[in-house]
């Protein structure tokens, strides 16, 4: 990756107390971005992935972490050159049509995800014997008045802070003492296998770390940051650090399930299974530390998603947003929010609702969504009048480009094989 | 549907925008108006009625009073290619396209990249609504006549303009009333103000409304709607006095993103046009660096002044007070004094009260304007100013010196040092403005907008 090492190289180069300084004071979007990535859903697969397939799909990580980076490092970059979010830019680019069918589908893609994150409260909240009928609404009440009420970006300090939790997976992995070298070995040695079990959750997985929603996200956090081009390189730095660190908290959970779950045999069926990978750590309070940390990721995605996704879409649509205007203000953007959380608690409620296909259902349109979000943003970064001297290099548009062809014949296999669940490979 | 009907159509579609664009209209002298979006993509046909292409965009200039539309864009049938061809050689645009030559003797015209289009910079882009004091996005260009010429004389800014766009919006049947029920969110074009760079560069003869007509405080509203770079931009065009009045009232998490970057030079510029209290809080805002930088660009006098004001804990009075203020020797006349107010009057805001201070700087007195006004021309200041004060020390806590000024209903409260050296002063205002909690400033009375218009209206603004 050449763009990788040129930058290690600047940063030795002067690694003064005032760069340092300045990497800390644009540190954030890449990492906050980062850490709602690993939401309900995120924790969910995951477990799945290291309980059922062992570690089979350990070296998956190495690939999806290269792809996420680049992925993720076009949309800083959009951010800090243009000043302009990303549904923004499509709107400006491409005009209303694909815009609104864009935004539409992000709309809904992220009320199934939003309904997952719900799922994931209620499930956390009914190891505490918690009944779902109770946790879900008070849940929606205090994210929807927490949220309006207060000041957000002070609650996101608090809400990173807690996503601490991942390092109980950390903790969790290591008391296990496991063959560090096998364990490497089997990270770094690809298991291809085209059975359909292992195809649909190999997409899951990269369905889960990079989505739709996370470009947006990440490249208005860049500009509401506002920035400077020439700390670029700085932003750049954060982009990767929180690339990281998602899929090393993957890879503990993965590692820690194999090693905890998988090894003996059993399968997850319940929030309750999936807590017996923390076992070494917690012991008998594996269950609630579970809990508590699946419910903080829950919380802070349900927190984060309706209200991002409302503001993209009366980015793109020119409508008044903000929860600094009243509600006759920006009617638009108060009834989605509102919608986003109220449609989201309710479909977890529905008696008997389908939980795991609406999970399912959320990720095959985020999925589908994928390649469209970044064939836009491919044409939007490599546009000179946009980027000026910042478009892609070649070797960028090469490992892009197949990023984005592969991430899309995926996410079709996901999208074929889910509509035509009969179908085989 | 042939041309007159839809010259009907487009009457009764004048009729719902209200009596402000009928106005409009009648002073353009025409109420043949039409949509960019109903002629984009339709046919261009040539004088011999063959489909030579799609109309894809239009190129303008600037006109006497509005943008004038002088060339087509459309894509050739054959080659796929974008075409250009000046107006004059387009006989209608009413259903299509229809060009006055044959297809043979169509002028080779590519596109350049010196034309200004309006898919390019008006079209989907974002636009200050001067009318409404909001930043909105444009749906639609709504095109007119005007003295021969194609003018742009709008935008459509409503929901509308999506539906159009998107082709929902039906000129028949069941859709078409309903959408006929949504309100119209039409700008005329004097009411807008362009962000993108190129388009303010146009000079029109007759100005139009821009953002620096408005009141500081409206103008603030704006720059809290932009994102950085566009805030930047309109300050930059403001001149510096606008935008040092319009930067104090912005909101102080946008003054700190604001500030972060804007050069040195400009922050210089505006910084000397500002109430030394509000320049001291912005220098707090950036890098210890910066402030000296900026410091260094300022005018040595005014740099003092902010220097002096820097450095108070966010809590205290110090870090609202002013040092600009009127003082006075004892020994005054008071003819003197009105001579002394009229001159200073002109850059410092708190004339009401007349501080009285020793060889020291010691306050030893305060007057009002009123006791001014009422005593002899002749006498001297001393003979009535008022000897037993009440100030306050820089440290003292923002909600202490709000409630004395509250208490004695003063417009202001000194603030000296504990040896009772005047070091500035704390208006009612600044105190105000630091004790009212952040959501209720935002509420304006409901039917603020609605009267600010009426208003605006009657005085023909």
């Amino acid at each position: 990756m050449e763009f990788k090492l040129n930058h290690f190289k600047t940063l030795r180069k002067r690694p003064t107390l005032s760069g340092i300084l300045l990497f800390l004071s644009v540190l954030g979007p890449g990492i906050i971005t980062a850490n709602v990535d690993n939401d309900a859903g995120g924790i969910t697969t995951y477990s799945i992935a290291g309980s059922h397939f062992g570690y089979d799909l350990l070296w998956t990580l190495i690939p999806i972490t290269i792809a996420l980076i680049v992925v993720q490092e076009m949309s800083a970059r959009m951010g800090v050159v243009t000043g302009k979010g990303l549904a923004d830019l499509i709107r400006e680019t491409f005009g209303v049509k694909p815009t609104v069918v864009l935004l539409i589908g992000l709309v809904v893609a992220n009320l199934g995800t939003t309904a997952a994150e719900f799922a994931g409260i209620a499930a956390s909240m009914e190891i505490f014997g918690v009944s779902k009928y109770i946790s879900v609404p008070i849940a929606a009440a205090l994210v929807w008045f927490v949220i309006v009420k207060s000041n957000y970006k002070s609650l996101e300090k608090i809400f990173l802070l807690l996503s601490a939790f991942y390092f109980t997976y950390i903790i969790s992995g290591t008391l296990l003492h496991p063959n560090w070298g096998y364990v490497l070995g089997e990270a770094v040695t690809p298991d291809i296998s085209l059975k359909r079990d292992y195809l649909y959750m190999l997409i899951g997985v990269i369905g889960t770390t990079i989505t739709p929603w996370m470009q947006f996200y990440l490249q208005s956090s860049v500009v509401e940051k506002g920035i400077k081009v020439s700390d670029y390189r700085y932003t750049k730095w954060d982009v990767y650090v929180g690339s990281l660190i998602t899929d090393i908290v993957s890879f503990f959970i993965i590692f820690t399930c194999a090693a905890t779950i998988y090894a003996s045999g059993m399968r997850i069926e319940s929030a309750e299974d999936a807590a017996r990978a923390l076992f070494p750590l917690a012991g008998r309070y594996s269950a609630w530390l579970f809990a508590l940390g699946l419910l903080n990721a829950s919380i802070f995605a349900a927190s984060v998603l309706p209200l991002s996704t409302s503001y993209f879409l009366c980015e793109g649509m020119g409508w008044d947003s903000g929860l600094n205007k009243r509600f006759w203000d920006a009617p638009q953007f108060y009834i989605l929010y509102t919608l986003l959380i109220v449609l989201g608690a309710t479909i977890i409620l529905m008696p008997g609702a389908p939980l795991l296909t609406i999970m399912v259902l959320a990720q095959v349109v985020n999925g589908s969504l994928l390649p469209f979000v970044l064939v836009f943003m491919l044409f939007l970064v490599n546009n000179r009048k946009l980027m000026g001297a910042y478009v892609n290099g070649k070797v960028f548009n090469i490992v892009a480009w197949s990023t984005t062809a592969i991430l899309s014949v995926l996410t079709a296999i996901l999208v074929v094989t889910t509509i035509f669940p009969g179908l085989s490979l | 549907m042939n041309s007159s009907e839809k010259i009907a159509s487009e009457k009764s579609v004048v009729k719902a925008y209200g009596p402000l664009w009928v106005r409009e209209i009648s002073t353009i002298g025409t109420d043949r108006v039409g949509f960019f979006s109903q002629i984009q993509g339709t046919s261009v046909v040539d004088s011999e009625g063959v489909v030579v292409g799609k109309l894809n965009d239009l190129s303008i200039k600037p006109g006497e009073t509005l943008l004038e539309v002088s060339r087509i864009v459309y894509t050739s049938n054959i080659l796929r290619e974008k075409v250009m061809l000046p107006l004059s050689n387009v006989l209608s645009i009413d259903c299509g396209v229809r060009l006055d030559l044959p297809r043979d003797e169509i002028p080779p015209g590519k596109l350049s990249e010196k034309e200004i289009l309006i898919t390019e910079t008006i079209l989907d882009k974002q636009i200050v609504d001067i009318d409404g004091l909001k930043v909105v996005r444009v749906n639609d260009v709504l095109l007119a006549p005007v003295k021969g010429a194609l003018c742009l004389v709008g935008v459509d800014v409503g929901f509308k303009g999506i539906l159009r766009r998107l082709g929902i919006m039906g000129r028949s049947g069941l859709s078409s009333r309903i959408m006929g029920k949504l309100p119209s969110r039409i700008i005329p074009w004097s009411y807008i103000d362009l962000l993108d760079p190129a388009l303010r560069k146009i000079h029109l003869k007759i100005s139009r409304k821009t953002i620096s007509d408005l009141h500081p405080a409206d103008i603030a509203d704006i720059i809290e709607d932009l994102n950085n770079r566009d805030r930047l931009m309109v300050l930059d065009s403001l001149g510096d006095e606008t935008a040092a009045e319009a930067l104090e009232e912005v909101d102080p998490d946008v003054q700190a993103t604001v500030v972060k970057h804007m050069d040195a030079d400009d922050m210089a510029d505006i910084l000397e046009k500002m109430d030394p209290a509000e320049a001291a809080d912005l220098l707090d805002m950036v890098t210890e660096e910066k402030a000296s930088e900026v410091l260094g660009l300022m005018e040595p006098e005014e740099a003092e002044d902010v220097m002096e004001l820097m450095g108070y804990s966010d809590q205290s009075s110090g870090s609202i007070m002013t040092n600009e203020y009127i003082w006075v020797r004892s020994y005054c006349k008071v003819s003197d004094i009105f001579e002394r107010l009229r001159k200073a009057g002109q850059d410092v805001d708190m004339i009401y009260y007349i501080y009285v201070l020793n060889d020291t700087g010691q306050l030893i007195g305060v007057a009002s304007l009123r006791d001014l006004l009422l005593a002899d021309p002749s006498g001297k200041i001393d003979d009535f100013m008022k000897t037993d004060l009440i100030s306050i020390l820089p440290t003292a806590s923002i909600e202490g010196a709000t409630n004395l000024l509250s208490k004695y209903d003063f417009l202001s409260i000194p603030v000296v040092d504990p040896e009772g050296n005047m070091l500035g002063i704390v208006t009612f205002d600044d105190a105000l403005d630091n004790v009212i909690p952040e959501d209720l400033k935002t509420r304006l009375p409901w039917n603020y907008h609605k009267m600010r218009r009426a208003r605006a209206k009657e005085h023909g603004v």
